[in-house]
C-alpha cells in the first residue's frame, strides 16, 4: 500500500500539482491579506460590527476556498484513478501480487496527505493573514479547518471511488455536483429551521444523511463564528439567522460519526468497483 | 487448492470462457502449456487472445471455466509474484524514470530494498536501455516503452513470462533483439507464453502454438507437426520427364523435380530410386508448408 500511495505523491510532484496549489496558496494568502487591508483601512464600522463584518467575510471566504478545495480534491483523485486504469498504467500494476483493494486505499492515502496538506496550509494561511491584517480571528479554527479538511477528504473519497468505474471526467463532474447539491440542501435545511418550514427541514436532512459533505462544513461553520456574532444574528431576527452562511447550532456528533461511516462506506463500493473490474 | 507440482504444465485452462454482456470474448479456451515451453498463441485481431492473457492474469475473471497458472488458480496472488506480463497496450508511469518504473515494479513484487536499482539496472542492459534509465519515459518513443515493458517483464526472476505482442511497436532491429531475449529465456528455463499475430515471430521461436479464432483454438501442436513436411523436392540431372513422373513427381527443366505426396521418412528411398535410374543428386529439399499459409488453411475451415 505504501509503494502506491508513494508514487501517488510523486505523482502530483512531477505533475507539478504540488506547485501548483503551492503557488495558489500564496496567491490566495496574498490576496486574501491584500482586500482585508483595504477593507480594515476604509471600513468606518466599530466595535461588535466591525467584528461582525470580519467574521461574516472570513466565513465568505472559507466557503469559497471550501469549494476550490472540493474541486481540486475532486479532480485530482479522479483523474489518479481513472486516469490509470483507463491509460493501461494499472493493468501492468495490478498483474503484481497486489490485491486491487490494497491498490486503492495506496491511492486514497497518497492523495489525502497531498489535498490534507494543500487544505491545512492554505486555510490556516488564510485564517492568519486575515488575524494579522484585520485583528479578527475566528474562535475555534484547528477544528474548522480539521472540519473543512474531512469535507475535502469526504469528496475526494467519492470521486475516488467512481473512477474506479466511470471515466475522469464523467467522476469529477458528478462528485461536483454531489457537492454543490450538498451545500443548496444544506442551506435549505437552514432555511427550514429559520423559517419554521418542516418540509424544508426535512428536505435538508435527508440531503444531509445521503450526502453528508456540507454538514462538516456547516460543522466548521460553527467553529468560525465568534460567540458575539451569533448573539448579533439573534438579535436581528430569525430571517438574518435563516441565512445560508450562519449556523446556530453545533453539527451533532451522531452526525459527524455518519459522515465517517458514509466515507468508509463510498470507499468500500471504489474497492467492490474495482474488484469487479475487467482491466 | 492444490499444491504446486513442479512437473505440472506451466498453464492450464479448461473450457474458459469470457463475456461482456451479450458478446463473447472468448468460447470455451482449453489449453495446456508445458512449464519451460516457448508458446505461441496465434489468432487473427478480435480472436480473444488478449481476454485470454488477462483470464490467465486475473485481470479479467472468467465467466466460465476455470483454468490453473504455476499451479495456482487464475489471479492468485502468489502465482502473479512469479509472473512477468508485459501487456498490449504497453504503458508506464511517464513522469517516471525508466529505472523508477522498474523500481517500482520491484517494490510490488516484494524484491528487497537494495536489490531493487541493481536488478532494474540489469533489466535496462538486457532490453539494451541501459544508457537511458535516468530519462523519464514520457520522453521515451513508442519501441523504447516497449522496450522498458519487457524489461518490467522480466523483472524478478519470473517462470512464466507473458508477452502480448511484445514487437508491435518496434523496428527490424528490436524485433531482432526480442527473439535474442525469448531464446535466452528459453535457455534459462523460462516459461513463455507469446501473443503474436506476426507469423514469422512465432514461427521462428516457439516450440508449440495454438491457434484461435472467434474465442476458440482451432489448432494446437508443435511446431514441426503442425507444419508436417508435404513433398519433396529434388534438383536431379540425368533423368527426364518420364523417369521422374514414374515415381510420382513433376519435373521443372531444367532439373527440379517434386514429389508432392512423399514425407520425409520417404526420402532415403526416394534417393535410392533416383540414383537407381542414374540420376545425379544435387540437392533434396523436404517442403514445408509456411506457418502463413497453414493459418489461413485454419481460419478458412471455419
Amino acid at each position: 500500500m505504501l509503494a502506491i500511495c508513494r508514487l501517488t505523491i510523486v505523482e502530483t510532484l512531477r505533475r507539478r500539482l504540488t506547485l501548483a496549489l503551492f503557488a495558489t496558496t500564496i496567491l490566495l494568502i496574498g490576496l486574501t491579506g491584500w482586500a482585508f487591508a483595504e477593507i480594515s483601512r476604509v471600513s468606518a464600522l466599530q466595535g461588535v460590527e466591525r467584528f461582525a463584518q470580519f467574521a461574516t467575510l472570513l466565513l465568505f471566504l472559507l466557503l469559497l476556498f471550501t469549494g476550490m478545495l472540493a474541486l481540486t480534491a475532486v479532480f485530482t483523485a479522479a483523474a489518479a484513478v481513472a486516469g490509470e486504469l483507463e491509460s493501461g498504467v494499472a493493468a501492468a500494476l495490478l498483474a503484481r501480487p497486489l490485491r486491487r483493494s490494497t491498490y486503492l486505499f495506496g491511492k486514497w492515502l497518497g492523495l489525502a496527505v497531498v489535498i490534507g496538506a494543500f487544505s491545512l496550509v492554505a486555510g490556516s494561511g488564510e485564517i492568519w493573514i486575515v488575524s494579522q491584517v484585520s485583528g479578527y480571528a475566528p474562535p475555534a479554527p484547528a477544528a474548522a479547518l480539521a472540519l473543512i479538511t474531512a469535507q475535502a477528504l469526504l469528496l475526494m473519497t467519492l470521486s475516488l471511488a467512481l473512477a474506479t468505474r466511470l471515466s475522469a471526467v464523467t467522476s469529477a463532474i458528478i462528485a461536483t455536483v454531489g457537492f454543490f447539491l450538498a451545500w443548496m440542501l444544506g442551506t435549505v435545511d437552514l432555511m427550514g429551521v429559520a423559517l419554521r418550514y418542516p418540509t424544508l427541514t426535512t428536505v435538508g436532512e435527508v440531503g444531509k444523511i445521503l450526502l453528508p459533505t456540507n454538514a462538516l462544513w456547516q460543522a466548521a461553520e460553527y467553529y468560525l463564528e465568534p460567540p458575539a456574532l451569533l448573539t448579533l444574528v439573534h438579535g436581528l431576527g430569525l430571517i438574518a439567522a435563516g441565512n445560508p452562511f450562519m449556523v446556530l447550532a453545533p453539527q451533532s456528533p451522531a452526525m459527524l460519526v455518519w459522515a465517517g461511516l458514509w466515507g468508509l462506506a463510498v470507499l468500500g463500493l471504489g474497492v467492490l468497483g474495482l474488484v469487479r473490474r475487467a482491466i | 487448492m492444490t499444491e504446486r507440482a513442479p512437473q505440472d504444465a506451466a498453464i492450464r485452462t479448461e473450457l474458459l470462457a469470457r463475456r461482456y454482456g451479450r458478446r463473447t470474448a472468448l468460447e470455451g479456451l482449453s489449453l495446456s502449456v508445458p512449464r519451460g515451453a516457448v508458446f505461441g498463441f496465434l489468432g487473427p485481431n478480435g480472436a480473444g487472445k488478449t481476454t485470454a492473457v488477462k483470464l490467465l492474469l486475473g485481470l479479467v475473471r472468467p465467466t466460465g471455466g476455470e483454468g490453473m497458472v504455476l499451479g495456482r488458480r487464475l489471479g492468485d496472488p502468489a502465482a502473479r509474484r512469479r509472473i512477468g506480463y508485459l501487456p498490449e497496450l504497453f504503458r508506464y508511469q511517464d513522469w517516471l524514470s525508466a529505472r523508477e518504473v522498474l523500481e517500482a515494479h520491484a517494490a510490488l513484487i516484494g524484491l528487497p530494498r537494495a536489490a531493487r536499482r541493481a536488478q532494474a539496472e540489469r533489466m535496462l542492459e538486457r532490453v539494451a536501455l541501459g544508457r537511458d534509465g535516468l530519462r523519464r519515459v514520457g520522453a521515451f518513443s513508442k519501441g523504447m516503452q516497449q522496450r522498458l515493458g519487457l524489461a518490467v517483464a522480466l523483472l524478478g526472476d519470473p517462470e512464466l513470462v507473458v508477452l502480448d505482442e511484445p514487437t508491435s511497436a518496434l523496428d527490424p532491429v528490436g524485433r531482432h533483439d526480442v527473439r535474442g531475449i525469448i531464446q535466452s529465456l528459453r535457455a534459462e528455463g523460462r516459461t513463455v507464453f507469446l501473443n503474436s499475430h506476426l507469423l514469422s515471430e512465432v514461427e521462428a521461436v516457439c516450440d508449440e502454438v495454438a491457434v484461435i479464432d472467434h474465442g476458440r483454438v482451432v489448432a494446437q501442436g508443435s511446431l514441426p507437426a503442425l507444419l508436417a513436411v508435404t513433398g519433396v523436392e529434388v534438383e536431379v540431372e540425368g533423368l527426364g520427364e518420364e523417369a521422374i513422373a514414374a515415381l510420382g513427381g513433376r519435373f521443372t527443366p531444367p532439373r527440379t523435380a517434386l514429389f508432392p505426396d512423399l514425407g520425409e521418412a520417404e526420402i532415403p528411398a526416394l534417393v535410392a530410386a533416383l540414383v537407381a535410374r542414374d540420376g545425379r543428386i544435387h540437392a533434396v529439399r523436404p517442403q514445408r508448408q509456411s506457418l502463413e499459409q497453414r493459418f489461413l488453411d485454419w481460419l478458412e475451415v471455419r
